[in-house]
């Protein structure tokens, strides 16, 4: 199977088509990443989802091949997810009480949702990328372009909160 | 520390996979916005063609104003209109296509320069 790389160069040299693959390949998972971090929030997270690949499109020359490509995919989806929540200043926690009743009428288990919804949207996203995809603390300050302490400190209250 | 609710809820969590519903579909949307997305942005071809516009158009200013005073022979004698103005007509068109034919060859010229 042809790898993310050559796929990526493909792309920039003969077009945005080969792209397709790349989707194909990576939506599920970054679907899932969206969904955790926006509480069970089906639509938000598909336009995440759209919004993360069309700006991996713009920015693809900049990718690293040398990294691996769902992760570069992972951090601009995650800082998508950011940037939307402070432009618009979606995702309050009434709204996201609303997405976790519905899913609970759906019969999904919402007990993840549940706790995280009391979070900022910066703690649950840590704390997704920290718990549920294992990152290390050095990597999520590198991907959200925070200070270390910060993120240490974050992870602290969120905690805490949780309690 | 983390409660055992939190443990929990993260290792159920953990076990979820997500699907989106038509990956097919989200595939082709993303890149047929992406082409769309790139037609619309102004490059350095539109930057350049805007500025040979504008000095040709300094340039002939005065044949400019003619044309737009004279427009409505378009209508009445369409002919008489052509033949007056033959040589600026061809000269636009001709911009225009190359200018047409530069900006959808804009990205291919670009990787060829990377």
């Amino acid at each position: 199977m042809i790898s993310d790389q050559e796929i990526v160069e493909k792309c920039i040299q003969e077009g945005n088509e080969h792209f397709e693959e790349l989707i194909k390949r990576h939506s599920n998972y970054i679907f899932g990443f969206m969904m955790r971090l926006t509480g069970g929030n089906q639509m938000f997270a598909e336009d995440l989802t759209q919004t993360a690949f069309l700006r991996a499109i713009s920015y693809l020359q900049s990718y690293n091949p040398a990294k691996e490509f769902r992760g570069w995919l992972a951090t601009i989806a995650i800082n998508s997810f950011r940037t939307e929540v402070r432009k618009h200043a979606k995702y309050t926690l009434e709204e996201n009480m609303d997405h976790i009743s519905a899913n609970e009428q759906r019969g999904d288990n919402q007990d993840f949702y549940k706790l995280l919804s009391h979070l900022s949207s910066d703690e649950r996203t840590i704390l997704t990328m920290k718990y549920i995809y294992d990152y290390k603390n050095a990597d999520i300050a590198r991907d959200l372009n925070m200070n270390l302490n910060t993120v240490k400190s974050v992870i602290k209250r969120a905690l805490e909160k949780l309690k | 520390m983390m409660n055992n609710n939190l443990k929990n809820a993260i290792a159920d969590e953990k076990l979820k996979h997500y699907r989106v519903n038509n990956p097919n579909l989200l595939a082709r949307y993303v890149v047929m916005m992406s082409k769309i997305r790139s037609s619309a942005s102004i490059g350095i071809i539109d930057l350049m063609f805007f500025l040979v516009f504008i000095v040709i158009g300094a340039i002939n200013h005065e044949l400019i104003f003619s044309i737009i005073n004279n427009f409505n022979q378009i209508f009445n004698t369409p002919l008489v209109f052509i033949e007056t103005y033959f040589y600026p007509i061809c000269i636009s068109l001709i911009l225009v296509t190359i200018y047409s034919y530069l900006r959808n060859m804009d990205s291919k010229i670009f990787n060829f320069f990377k």
